[in-house]
């Protein structure tokens, strides 16, 4: 029993991360933006947490900041996707490749070489009173830190946003067929450029839950393909908040999974688990990519004629 | 064109190189500002340590010779797709295969001589990347998947797939317990061959297939076709093209460009596949490169030898500068992409559309240079995304 | 066709002249900044690393051995993030700029090594954990397993299920020998102790580390070693969160664990690197492999972090330490 708990408890925490960058990424991919950057945009919220946290000594005041300066950095994105008009998938592999470089570059001049980490403060386990207490329920579901629960209650929010409000209706249809909202006076440039900080915001979020959540430095490289999971949680989620939380579990399970068998000593080599979320993204978007949620317009810039 | 005047060449020229020249002076000026912000060191002294580094003496050009003709690899790979209509982001995958194929045939057969090793080696190198090209081709024709997608996670299950067989069936017996393969067998490997210079034969290998590229594309039957199918893929239709069997050939080409670069990596310079072969991103850098190079093969030469002194230089900046941390390198690098990407931006509108329609025959060439050049860099033409 | 030459030549000029520039502007100032071309009287020495100085671990003391040194009064240099296909030109780029000793922190080195010293006969190298002895080439392998033993034995002193954890990160050598140490060193103390022993497969993803030291701790694991650079951060905070105890296998490892770790076993390879620049200072580099381990103060029992462990506990496992030191425990490794 203790060890479906803990399978099970691991696998929301593992899921956490992605679910949070994927219902990012879900609202720009609607409203037709191709976000690879993703990945970059973890890694600085990672970076920009932790310095947030070790400057301000408060973990949610460096989640704020890293939120900001995440923001900004999707703001670059969103400058060169939608008021260049640049090529949204080279300009994310820049972003990325920036990322990387900036993160080393900060991380190097602000806490050089140390062979310790820089003490901050972070995120704690916050068991829910009263339900933390129900056997087997409990330490699966109440016993996580806030950001995890925040996760999945954003879930039914993102999902009414989406398809009951007038800013969904708006987001989708920007991303199906750009040149009709035009014509009907709604600001395609505008809603896609927003729809990207959006994403930034919850890649921030997604990045300081790593590095201050899971853990509590930051290290180079962190994020170690987080954000292209979190992408192909979207792909595999067919494009919905319900579908994208159902991908990040089933990749949650998988990483889970994967502990699991090391820690019993099976000689299943490692590789072949950690493969498993990008074989099932392969497959799914073969299957479904014929019935596939994703807007007609996506990944390619509006021009006004 | 053969036609022009001198004076309209040199404005062609200027024209060319305007966004490129652009696009580094820019990012060189905001990496100085990183230098400025990071380090005590001046970024003029920085760059100077990079320019030394890189071109500053023949020593300093191999070196940026040696590091150029990965990346050209990947650039020609990333070139060749995106001029058929295709954005490969997995030439990172196909590179590592093309490593992994060439080392699984470089440790395996001793005692072979060098005339049937090597090309074996070369050619395993080659349809490591191919196969993996060809498996998004067919699952993005096959399927209607985007490659996109396909390619990065391609990319990551490459990387599980190094890491399994240099832990694995590729380990070597005699190093005992560290993750990488036996060292690649003296007939499967590449060598100096100007006295005094450590560039390998496959700076030869790099430029052949420069020129291949450049014949097959512009001089070959099969190559225009998939030119007119990048370029406006319902033409090619109507002219009978088959678009799907020009997709695959086109990523099995790419493919196996990327991983020919990944097998004279392994053959030429690192010597035996390692955990940490890859650390550097050769295809995502190889965008950077194709792209500045304007999917030309001279241009992906020439800004693969700029991207190649750019690492080398880098580690010379780090070494005499002692604070400058040679990531600014990757910054430098990433800017140009993202203003090499988005030069619309640094378009000096008024003047370049008065002066492309000034001469009787600029008009012609501007159609022409559109066509060959503009064309698979103008956005929107990705017809696909995620 | 020819155009496009054109074209590209003047591209090519154009790049060249605008670096020429910067190069040109260079000039005057440099004068009055530190200038590294001015001739030097003392030894340079310079460290390539293949990962990063902030790792907090193997690189991090790297170049906290190279502080040491510069501590001597040599003047020192180094590059991290150096991938293998880039070591031979950093190697060439150092001897070039007159550096008399080059340090080579990772095993990975060895072939481009060997290779690239033969171009620079007056420079000395050290390899740190490789077996290649050349005129110019000498190397010190770091006695893992003593660690292992080390950690082994006091996880052994310590548990109160029977049962103990070691987490390695990359199965590469010194994680290895490692992990066989520290069975050797737990059977020594208790011949019926419980061991599970994993590596994780990676030295940088600390969250595979905890979650694999959480699946130890399930199965009723009450002390954990880790010994995987900086992931080991992982493997301490999952001490500290399921309330179990934890060996450190580094310095300042503690921070992320103040109520669950007992002691760091130290592997301090920057006394390695002193050790090994002395005995190039004295001339006296023996031919075989440098051992560096109890014996040499590289591996050590640190300061311990908990008031409530027993002097009889500490003393047991001083003792095993001098006979490790001595020779009198051989450790097996086969």
């Amino acid at each position: 029993m203790n060890e479906v708990v803990s399978f099970f408890s691991t696998t929301l925490r593992l899921a956490t991360p992605t679910l949070l960058a994927a219902l990012g990424i879900v609202f720009s991919e609607r409203a037709g933006v191709v976000n690879i950057g993703t990945e970059g945009m973890m890694l600085v919220g990672a970076l920009s947490g932790v310095i947030g946290s070790y400057v301000t000594g408060n973990v949610w005041l460096g989640t704020l900041i890293a939120i900001v300066v995440t923001v900004l950095f999707a703001a670059i994105f969103g400058f060169f996707t939608v008021v260049v008009k640049a090529d949204q998938t080279v300009i994310g592999t820049g972003m990325n490749l920036l990322a990387s470089g900036l993160t080393i570059t900060v991380n190097r001049a602000l806490f050089g070489a140390s062979t310790s980490p820089p003490e901050i403060d972070k995120f704690v386990i916050a068991p829910i009173p009263g339900l933390s207490k129900i056997p087997v329920i409990g330490p699966i579901f109440f016993n996580h830190h806030i950001l995890v629960y925040l996760a999945f209650l954003l879930v039914p929010i993102a999902h009414f946003v989406m398809f009951r409000t007038n800013v969904g209706l708006k987001v989708r249809s920007v991303g199906e067929n750009p040149k009709a909202c035009d014509t009907v006076g709604i600001r395609v440039g505008m809603t896609r450029f927003l729809s990207i900080l959006y994403s930034g915001i919850l890649a921030g979020i997604a990045g300081s839950f790593v590095s201050m959540g899971m853990l509590s430095f930051f290290t180079e490289g962190m994020i170690a393909g987080g954000g292209f999971i979190a992408l192909a949680a979207v792909v595999f989620g067919n494009y919905t908040p319900r579908g994208v939380m159902f991908s990040s579990l089933v990749f949650g399970a998988s990483n889970a999974l994967m502990y699991r068998l090391q820690a019993l000593a099976t000689n299943v080599p490692s590789q072949f688990p950690l493969m498993i979320p990008y074989v099932i993204t392969i497959v799914s978007l073969c299957i479904v990519s014929r019935r596939s949620n994703k807007p007609l317009g996506s990944g390619k810039p509006y021009i006004k004629e | 064109m053969e036609g022009l005047g001198i004076k309209q060449r040199l404005q062609e020229t200027l024209k060319s190189i305007y966004f490129p020249f652009v696009a580094i002076v820019v990012s060189l000026l905001i990496g100085s500002v990183v230098i400025l912000a990071t380090s005590t060191t001046s970024p003029l002294t920085a760059y100077g340590h990079m320019l030394k580094g890189a071109f500053g003496n023949l020593a300093a050009f191999d070196a940026t010779l040696i590091k150029a003709i990965p990346l050209i690899f990947t650039a020609l790979s990333f070139s060749l797709a995106r001029r058929s209509g295709i954005i490969n982001l997995g030439a990172e995958g196909q590179f590592m295969m093309g490593a992994l194929a060439a080392t699984a045939v470089g440790v395996a057969t001793p005692n072979l001589p060098a005339i049937i090793h090597l090309p074996a080696t070369l050619l395993a190198g080659f349809l490591g990347g191919a196969l993996v090209g060809l498996l998004t081709g067919v699952l993005k024709v096959r399927f209607g998947a985007s490659e996109l997608i396909i390619t990065i996670m391609l990319n990551y299950i490459a990387k599980e797939l190094i890491s399994f067989f240099v832990n694995g069936p590729l380990m070597d017996s005699a190093s005992s317990s560290y993750p990488q393969s036996a060292p690649m067998e003296p007939s499967a490997r590449l060598y100096k061959f100007i006295p005094g210079m450590n560039v390998h034969t496959g700076l030869i290998i790099a430029l052949v297939f420069i020129f291949l590229y450049y014949f097959f594309l512009w001089k070959t039957t099969a190559g225009f076709d998939m030119r007119v199918v990048g370029f406006n893929p319902s033409a090619g239709e109507y002219a009978g093209m088959n678009i799907g069997r020009s997709t695959i050939f086109a990523l099995f080409l790419a493919g196996g460009l990327a991983g020919l670069g990944g097998c004279i990596e392994i053959i030429a310079v690192q010597g035996r596949l390692m955990m940490t072969s890859f650390i550097v991103p050769y295809g995502f850098t190889g965008i950077a490169v194709a792209l500045l190079g304007n999917l030309n093969p001279l241009g992906v030469l020439f800004s693969g030898i700029l991207f190649g002194g750019l690492s080398a230089g880098a580690l010379r900046m780090e070494v005499m500068t002692r604070n400058v941390s040679s990531s600014v390198a990757v910054v430098i690098q990433a800017l140009i992409i993202l203003f090499i990407a988005g030069r619309q931006m640094f378009a000096i509108k008024k003047r370049y559309r008065s002066r492309s329609s000034s001469g009787t025959s600029a008009g012609k060439t501007v159609t022409d240079e559109a066509k060959d050049d503009d064309a698979p860099l103008a956005p929107a033409t990705a017809e696909e995304g995620v | 066709m020819r155009n496009k030459w054109i074209r590209m030549l003047a591209l090519a000029l154009v790049l060249v002249m605008s670096f020429g520039l910067l190069v040109a502007c260079d000039k005057k100032d440099s004068g009055s900044a530190s200038d590294p071309d001015a001739p030097k009287k003392d030894v340079k020495v310079a460290l390539i690393l293949e990962g990063s100085i902030a790792d907090m671990s193997w690189n991090a003391t790297a170049y906290e051995g190279l502080k040491r040194i510069e501590g001597l009064g040599a003047t020192i240099g180094h590059t991290e993030n150096t991938p293998v296909a880039s070591a031979a030109d950093a190697i060439r780029a150092f001897a070039s700029d007159g550096y008399d000793v080059i340090f080579m922190s990772s095993n990975s080195f060895q072939d481009v090594a060997v290779e690239t010293a033969k171009e620079f006969p007056d420079v000395q190298f050290f390899l740190i954990n490789s077996a290649a002895t050349e005129s110019n080439i000498r190397s010190f392998a770091i006695q893992d397993a003593e660690q292992g033993f080390l950690m082994g034995a006091l996880a052994a002193l310590l548990s109160v299920n029977n049962k103990v954890g070691f987490i390695g990160g990359l199965p590469i050598n010194p994680i290895i020998n490692g992990g066989k140490g520290f069975e050797q060193g737990a059977k020594y103390v208790n011949p019926d102790i419980e061991i599970m022993s994993q590596n994780t497969g990676n030295f940088d993803d600390a969250v595979a580390a905890k979650e694999l030291a959480k699946q130890f701790v399930s199965e009723g694991v009450d002390v954990l070693c880790p010994m995987a650079n900086q992931a080991s951060l992982g493997v301490m905070e999952a001490a500290e969160e399921t309330g179990v105890l934890a060996i450190g296998s580094g310095r300042n490892q503690e921070t992320v664990a103040p109520n669950a770790a007992v002691v760091a076993i130290i592997k301090d390879t920057s006394i390695a690197y002193e050790a090994a620049y002395k005995s190039y200072l004295e001339g006296k580099m023996p031919e075989e492999i440098l051992p560096m381990g109890a014996a040499q103060g590289v591996i050590y029992i640190g300061e311990y972090y908990k008031d409530d462990i027993s002097q009889d506990i500490k003393d047991k496992l001083n003792d095993i330490q001098q006979k490790l030191a001595a020779g009198e425990i051989k450790i097996k490794l086969d």
